[in-house]
């Protein structure tokens, strides 16, 4: 539920407040029943990937690696979910070990 | 993040196992610029493989024990060798304006039948291969060229069924 929440903040801030009519019309979701989303009805996931994807959107995010991974940790097994995760975690650690430090001098000061 | 080694940190400890430098001469050792060794040498330092004082950095024996079998475990080791074999391949087909320099990557894929005294043939030629990998190790013992870390070539070869890559790649998922 409070994932529910926090999609259906994210979308009302960034589209700046839509009405029930708005949402439905940006969404493809029935007026009726966007109105029980707003009033706490539990969201189906393929609404909630609609929220997320509209979100996404509108900061310039792109799902398709989320989606992509999401089907994954659906579908691969066990041990090819943890292939991947190698992989990314990898990724990861060499681009936090690419980020440029601020001061030349600052591996010194830290050890010194 | 696993106890391994990326190669731009495996990279470090081979240069400070040949011996201990400043940072200066690991940046010349190692191709690796200034910015960044300054974000692999705490990691290293904090995992206890390498030691600094007064600007000189050296490998950590104390601890060489510990550190030596957690990074060679065979997940680790197989997680750095796809890593250096997808790098192969990325290489090898960056296009001229990619690269900076003349193309060196070589990769090539062959796949063939082979008679039992072709397999034999090819099985000698891959020993030859690796004892004059050994031979070269050896020289460079006794005659030092005073090369750089990072101007070593990178060799990658192997053998196996076409059905079991195959099987291996349904099986992966």
């Amino acid at each position: 539920m409070d994932s529910q929440k926090i999609i259906l903040e994210q979308y009302s801030l960034l589209f700046g407040k839509p009405t029930i009519k708005e949402i439905a019309k940006d969404t493809g979701i029935q007026l009726t029943r966007v109105f029980r989303l707003l009033n706490g009805s539990s969201m189906k996931l393929s609404e909630y990937l609609v929220f997320q994807k509209k979100v996404k959107e509108k900061m310039g995010l792109s799902y398709g690696l989320e989606v992509l991974a999401f089907e994954c940790s659906q579908k691969l097994s066990p041990t090819a979910i943890m292939e991947l995760e190698a992989i990314l975690k990898r990724k990861i650690e060499v681009w936090k070990i690419s980020q440029k430090q601020e001061s030349p001098n600052k591996l010194e000061q830290k050890i010194a | 993040m696993s106890e391994g080694l990326l190669m731009v940190e495996r990279i470090v400890i081979e240069s400070l196992s040949k011996k201990e430098k400043n940072i200066q001469e690991i940046e010349l050792d190692t191709n690796l610029s200034h910015g960044l060794l300054l974000n692999i040498m705490p990691n290293l330092l904090m995992r206890n493989m390498i030691r600094y004082k007064s600007g000189i950095y050296s490998l950590d024996k104390e601890h060489a024990f510990l550190w030596l079998s957690e990074i060679n475990k065979t997940e680790n080791i197989k997680e750095e060798a796809r890593e250096i074999f997808t790098s192969l391949v990325n290489q090898y087909f960056k296009n001229d304006e990619e690269l900076k320099k003349p193309k060196v990557s070589q990769f090539k894929i062959q796949k063939m039948w082979l008679t039992k005294e072709e397999e034999m043939i090819l099985k000698s030629h891959m020993s030859t291969l690796e004892g004059f990998f050994t031979g070269v190790k050896e020289a460079r013992k006794y005659h030092p060229q005073r090369e750089k870390t990072c101007e070593q070539r990178v060799v990658v070869w192997g053998i196996t069924d076409y059905s079991d890559l195959i099987d291996g790649v349904l099986k992966a998922v």
